[in-house]
């Protein structure tokens, strides 16, 4: 307590003719339980009122304000500034679009993904409103929603060496998501169809195991484990036929 | 209430054919992978039995020969698995040298992301003049390691293959003595000089097969029951056993520490 | 300026917006959505607890149907809402929760035999009947008969969301992220599209379209305390309020839950009471018992956050930097216990403000939660007086709510409201032409771009933060739980000043693009506009119902209060303009709540009287004529059978 922060905070405004990015410091008097999604609030209404970055549910839960908190990835908003040292340096997300200063265009990739992997329950079945619902056991909704926890921040893929260098690599979340949908027994789609899909070097086997994914997702996915199913079940898949 | 119909999804077959380009390409992925893993894995399994063996020095030349003499006779095993070892460790290079960055740039840019995750610049270029501090990510610089450690084994590691095949195919103009893998041999070569190439050859070895087992197991056995926690003790385990082993039998080959044990 | 047309316009994406895009694309329509951010991260996200409907899958929810959930969203609304609208929602919303299985939610199921459940904070055993196994299960909420409340875990909000955003990926409609719509384009009662702000670089853009859907959620951030999502700050509702000739509904039921932890006011679920947890005053005292020795803790939601207002109120609060609030103690449920049942709660509480409930005090205060109110329609969706504008969701005052809505209702109210409306509205697209005049769009973004100059080039002094605070701190401090005719006049002559102070903001920054400060100064007329709205409509209402309470007309007044705002806003200089219609059909006469006490005030009407004067009431308030006549959809009586066999 009692603690002066300073703030050192990348800034960069692409829509702002000859900006060239560069580190700004901004100093704030500590108080108990501030977090990084306030203390950003403050330095906007005080200091930097042209500061951009993103927050919606300030509670960890939209996953929209994953930033660089000290060389890590995670979300700004559950972060509190007194598990920091005096200096704290934010920078926006890597591999994602810049849009300015900390706020990068995650949805964008994240729509792009979901659209490469149809992310979407494919069936032939039709609704019927007066019909029943078809029943699911409560351990396969549980292990389905194990995956479906993930709220897209991005984390996993700023912290992935791999995404960096391949960008058509799906990256852990992409992967994640296609073990959800591989869970699903709603999802009629064939073993080739998935194996076309997952085998891949854009897919599962783009991943080379650096593991940071799982270090820095702040759902704590069981992203490891994931993985592990995919590659057993498409190895499995390709010895099926 | 009217229905709203989801789209109807077409059976799998009439999107997807066997032929198709995408199945080949996919059927391609996967058996390079387990090429690559697999042809990992055993030679990982060799070097553990390798570096055993050869620690056997540490109970005297005459321990040494024996074992030797129980790889040569009556089968000629250590011919074959030289042969084997041969093969798997260049199609190893070959298919596991893959996933290594092909473009300088990208080499670069895995190379500082090896340190830091954050220098993985992304779209905008970190100024390396600047102050801000680096965090590492241990496994992502495992990963960097294996890399690294891969290419000197492949420097060292052919050298030495092409060493003991001349050893034991050959008798080394050595006249007198059979063909094959003896203390004298070992030691005296050892011993003049070679220890600093098999200090650095054993070090590396025992680094990339330790990381390639760990990332191994993760990647194809990470489950609810075994976690990346267990994987990574061993991880420990198979690097401080066989180091310290391997450093004690290089000792051991170089002369000072031979038979220390009995 | 670039113009982009397409047949259904939806402005909002959150659940409500979604399932009426998919509603309308289904019927082949060119539809556009557009959202201040990415699809899911909408406040819909962050619902955990569950949606209603009366599945009576779960053994604790046997005998339920939807004329018993409808009865208790009417008892709930405390006679506010329009009877047939919550028919229509409770008849629905079963099909909607099997529709959104249908797509993939991953809802949680029952298990066969014997569950460890708590019950009132006490450890019970039921026992599941393996004949429903599998089927979708449900949890208990406040306020209901029966266990009626379908989830996925803690993230029901989250699944359902993604759920539907994936079916908008799998029809193909175009979602414009970082887009906001700031002004509506219409002339002689039609509406045609909404002016559109760029977040990504700050271009104005029209679009047009035929038909033109608000669900923009709800407004809590104009609270500045509130568990609401940031981007919530009633920019939908004032889309609506700004056209001058629609009419917002009931501004004034606001909903206050007593537990938003302190300083970020992130929502901590009712179940830390119902399992045991206590509330402390400043000096560590358990004050509930004194006020309520019945409940205690377990009140329900109104009376417990009013209890604790009042104990602050006598300086029993604990100061912080943040303000006051009271502690919520958990310390005695064990460690075993917060780290499963309790997980999320315990999580919130280690990462948000550091305070590990194991061994230390949460600090808590009742916070604004829930807007009942908003852009009034009928019920096919369609505004008051405004053709070819619908609205939906959080932002919408359908009606089902009334005065207070129930835990799960809302959520469900979404898909349900974007299934019913969202038919609508494709039929009404359908029968529609596209009308581009590009002269009129071209007025009203011109009028925005008056505005921006003028905030950004005038002589304006005021700080749009300090401006924006004000209105909050106003609102919280007397627009709130306890509300009185002279704490409510303060409030509406403060916000009289807060309006004036709004014209006169300055923005310090010129830097082009998104310009964060510059996008704040342009809400806060809104802001400040709404809030205004909020208080007179407190103010002038003097009754106490559902969460409107007024200490110094403690009655709910069904004689003369048995009805609904509305507020109007034609003169932008002007004074709002209020008005009364009949809340709609009667079926259930107004009665005891069963919860909550309080006096009542009978009707002097019967209910056949009143029920006569619904529809040319609401029809010279401007309501459009709906697709079926009112009352087609309520079954008469039917909660007869229900009560009596009850008996
Ligand atoms: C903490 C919390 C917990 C809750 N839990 C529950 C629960 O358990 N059960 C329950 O039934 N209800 C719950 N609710 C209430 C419920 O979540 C909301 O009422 C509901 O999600 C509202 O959905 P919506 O679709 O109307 O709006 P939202 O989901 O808020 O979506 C609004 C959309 O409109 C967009 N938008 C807003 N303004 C503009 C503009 N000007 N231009 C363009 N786009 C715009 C936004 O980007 C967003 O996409 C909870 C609420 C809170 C705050
Ligand atoms: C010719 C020299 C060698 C080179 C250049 C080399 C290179 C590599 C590379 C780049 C990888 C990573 C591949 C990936 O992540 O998919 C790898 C993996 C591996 N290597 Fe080697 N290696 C060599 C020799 C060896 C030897 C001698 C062993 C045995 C000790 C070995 C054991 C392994 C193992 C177990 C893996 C893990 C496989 C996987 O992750 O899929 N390698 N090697
Ligand atoms: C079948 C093939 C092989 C045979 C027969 C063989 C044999 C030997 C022998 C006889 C020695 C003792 C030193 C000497 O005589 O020069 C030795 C040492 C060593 N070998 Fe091999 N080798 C084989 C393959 C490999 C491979 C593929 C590697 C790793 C790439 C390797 C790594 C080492 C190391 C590190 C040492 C030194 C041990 C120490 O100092 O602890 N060998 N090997
Ligand atoms: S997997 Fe984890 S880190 Fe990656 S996007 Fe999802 S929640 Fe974020
Ligand atoms: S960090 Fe990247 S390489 Fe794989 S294990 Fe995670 S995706
Ligand atoms: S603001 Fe939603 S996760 Fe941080």
């Amino acid at each position: 307590m009692g603690r002066t922060l300073t703030f050192k905070i990348f800034r960069y405004n692409p829509t702002k003719d000859n900006d060239q990015p560069h580190i700004e410091a901004y100093r704030l008097e500590e108080i108990p339980r501030l977090n990084v999604f306030s203390a950003l609030n403050m330095i906007r209404e005080q200091q930097a009122p042209d500061l951009m970055y993103d927050f919606v549910c300030r509670a960890g839960i939209c996953g929209s304000c994953a930033m660089m908190i000290n060389g890590r990835p995670t979300l700004a908003c559950r972060t509190l500034t007194s598990d920091l040292p005096d200096t704290i340096e934010l920078f926006p997300l890597p591999f994602f679009k810049l849009l300015g200063d900390l706020s990068v265009d995650t949805g964008v990739w994240f729509r792009e993904m979901g659209e490469r992997l149809e992310s979407w329950i494919h069936t032939q079945k039709q609704f019927d409103p007066e019909a029943q619902e078809e029943r699911m056991d409560n351990a396969t909704a549980n292990k389905i929603y194990e995956s479906e926890r993930c709220i897209e921040c991005g984390c996993c893929i700023a912290g992935c060496a791999t995404a960096q260098v391949y960008p058509d690599f799906l990256g852990a979340a992409g992967l994640n998501r296609i073990g959800r949908f591989l869970f699903d027994p709603r999802d009629e789609r064939g073993d080739q169809e998935w194996f076309e899909l997952v085998s891949t070097d854009e897919g599962v086997f783009g991943c080379l195991g650096m593991m940071a994914c799982d270090d820095v997702c702040p759902k704590d996915l069981p992203l490891l484990e994931v993985f592990a199913y995919i590659r057993r079940k498409v190895s499995g898949m390709a010895l099926a036929k | 209430m009217t229905p709203l119909d989801t789209e109807l999804y077409p059976d799998a077959a009439s999107r997807h054919g066997k032929t198709s380009e995408a199945y080949q390409i996919a059927r391609k992925a996967l058996r390079d992978e387990w090429i690559s893993g697999l042809t990992g894995a055993v030679l990982a399994a060799f070097i553990w039995f390798h570096l055993l063996f050869e620690s056997s020095i540490l109970f005297g030349r005459s321990v040494y020969d024996r074992l030797a003499l129980l790889l040569e006779h009556p089968l000629p095993l250590a011919h074959i698995t030289l042969i084997v070892v041969g093969i798997v460790f260049f199609v190893h290079f070959i298919w596991a040298s893959r996933k290594i960055p092909g473009k300088l740039r990208e080499r670069k840019k895995m190379l500082e992301l090896g340190v830091s995750i954050k220098q993985a610049a992304g779209r905008w270029e970190q100024d390396t003049k600047s102050d801000i501090s680096l965090r590492k990510h241990f496994e992502t610089s495992l990963w960097i390691w294996q890399v690294r450690t891969g290419m000197a084994v492949l420097a060292a590691g052919a050298f030495h293959l092409i060493l003991i095949t001349w050893n034991v195919f050959t008798d080394m103009g050595i006249v007198g003595q059979n063909p094959g893998i003896s203390a004298d041999i070992a030691v005296s070569r050892v011993a003049s000089g070679l220890w600093i190439l098999y200090a650095v050859l054993m070090a590396a070895v025992v680094f990339h097969m330790a990381i390639g087992v760990y990332r191994l197991l993760v990647k194809w056995f990470a489950d609810t029951w075994f976690v990346r926690k267990y994987a990574r003790v061993f991880y420990h385990f198979l690097l401080w056993f066989f180091l310290i082993l391997g450093t004690a039998t290089t000792i051991g080959l170089a002369g000072p520490w031979e038979g220390i044990l009995v | 300026m670039r113009v982009i047309t397409s047949d259904v316009l939806v402005i909002g994406a959150g659940l409500a917006g979604e399932r009426t895009a998919i509603a309308c694309a289904k019927e082949g329509l060119d539809v556009m959505i557009l959202s201040l951010v990415p699809p899911r991260r909408s406040h819909s996200s962050a619902a955990q607890g569950g949606m209603q409907a009366a599945l009576a899958n779960s053994v604790m929810g046997e005998g339920d149907n939807p004329t018993v959930h409808w009865l208790d969203t009417v008892k709930g609304s405390d006679w506010g809402c329009d009877q047939e609208v919550a028919r229509i929602f409770a008849d629905n919303a079963p099909i909607a929760m099997r529709e959104m299985a249908h797509f993939g939610v991953p809802w949680n199921r029952v298990k066969g035999g014997e569950q460890q459940v708590f019950i009132k904070g006490k450890k019970a055993t039921i026992t599941e009947d393996s004949v429903n196994e599998g089927l979708i299960t449900a949890r208990a909420f406040g306020g209901t008969a029966k266990w009626r409340t379908c989830y996925t875990a803690d993230g029901t909000g989250h699944t359902v969301l993604y759920t539907m955003d994936n079916m908008v990926l799998q029809m193909g409609i175009p979602v414009h992220d970082r887009m906001e719509a700031i002004r509506l384009i219409h002339r002689d009662g039609r509406c045609i599209g909404a002016i559109v702000r760029s977040l990504r670089d700050g271009e104005i853009l029209a679009y047009v379209a035929k038909a033109t859907v608000i669900a923009t959620g709800g407004y809590g951030r104009i609270y500045g305390e509130s568990t609401n999502a940031i981007i919530n700050e009633g920019t939908g509702s004032w889309l609506a309020l700004q056209t001058g000739i629609v009419p917002l509904g009931n501004m004034e039921a606001v909903q206050v839950h007593p537990t938003g932890i302190v300083p970020t006011d992130i929502l901590v679920t009712e179940g830390c009471r119902g399992d045991g947890g206590l509330l402390l005053d400043v000096d560590e005292y358990r004050f509930m018992p004194d006020y309520e020795p019945e409940k205690m803790e377990l009140a329900s939601r109104d009376v417990v956050s009013r209890r604790m207002k009042e104990h602050m109120l006598k300086g029993k609060g604990v100061k912080s930097d943040y303000g006051e609030h009271l502690w919520l103690d958990l310390r005695h449920l064990g460690e075993q216990h917060l780290k499963t049942k309790l997980r999320e709660v315990y999580d919130i509480c280690m990462y948000f403000i550091g305070v590990n409930p194991i061994t230390e005090l949460v600090p808590v205060r009742p916070t604004q939660h829930y807007s009942m109110g908003g852009i009034r329609v009928n019920k096919d969706g369609h505004a008051y007086n405004l053709e070819g504008l619908f609205a939906l969701g959080e932002v919408a005052c359908w009606d089902m709510h009334g005065f207070n809505r129930l835990g799960g209702n809302s959520l469900a109210e979404t898909v349900v409201a974007g299934m019913v409306i969202g038919k609508e509205v494709a039929k009404y697209a359908l029968q529609t032409d596209l009308s581009i005049e590009l002269g009129l769009a071209e007025e009203a973004a011109q009028m925005e771009r008056r505005k921006m100059d003028s905030l950004l080039n005038g002589d304006g002094t005021e700080n749009v933060y300090e401006v924006r605070d004000e209105i909050g701190r106003i609102l919280t401090k007397y627009v709130h739980i306890f509300r009185t005719g002279e704490g409510l006049q303060t409030a509406v002559d403060e916000l009289k000043k807060q309006i004036e102070r709004a014209k006169n903001v300055k923005v310090r920054t010129t830097a082009p693009g998104m310009n964060p400060e510059l996008s704040t100064a342009l809400r806060i007329e809104g802001m400040a506009k709404q809030a205004y709205t909020i208080a007179k409509g407190a103010l002038d209402r003097t009754e106490s119902r559902g969460a409107h309470y007024r200490e110094d007309y403690p009655a709910r007044d069904d004689s003369n209060w048995l009805n609904r705002t509305l507020v109007r806003w034609p003169d932008p200089d002007g004074e709002p303009v209020y008005e009364y219609e009949p809340v709609g059909l009667l079926d259930l006469p107004p009665g005891d709540r069963g919860y909550g006490g309080g006096q009542m005030i009978d009707m002097t009407k019967t209910v056949d009287e009143y029920n006569e004067q619904v529809d040319p009431g609401q029809t010279a308030k401007g309501r459009l004529s709906p697709s079926e006549a009112t009352g087609a959809r309520l079954p008469k009586e039917a909660w007869r059978a229900e009560l009596e066999g009850k008996e």
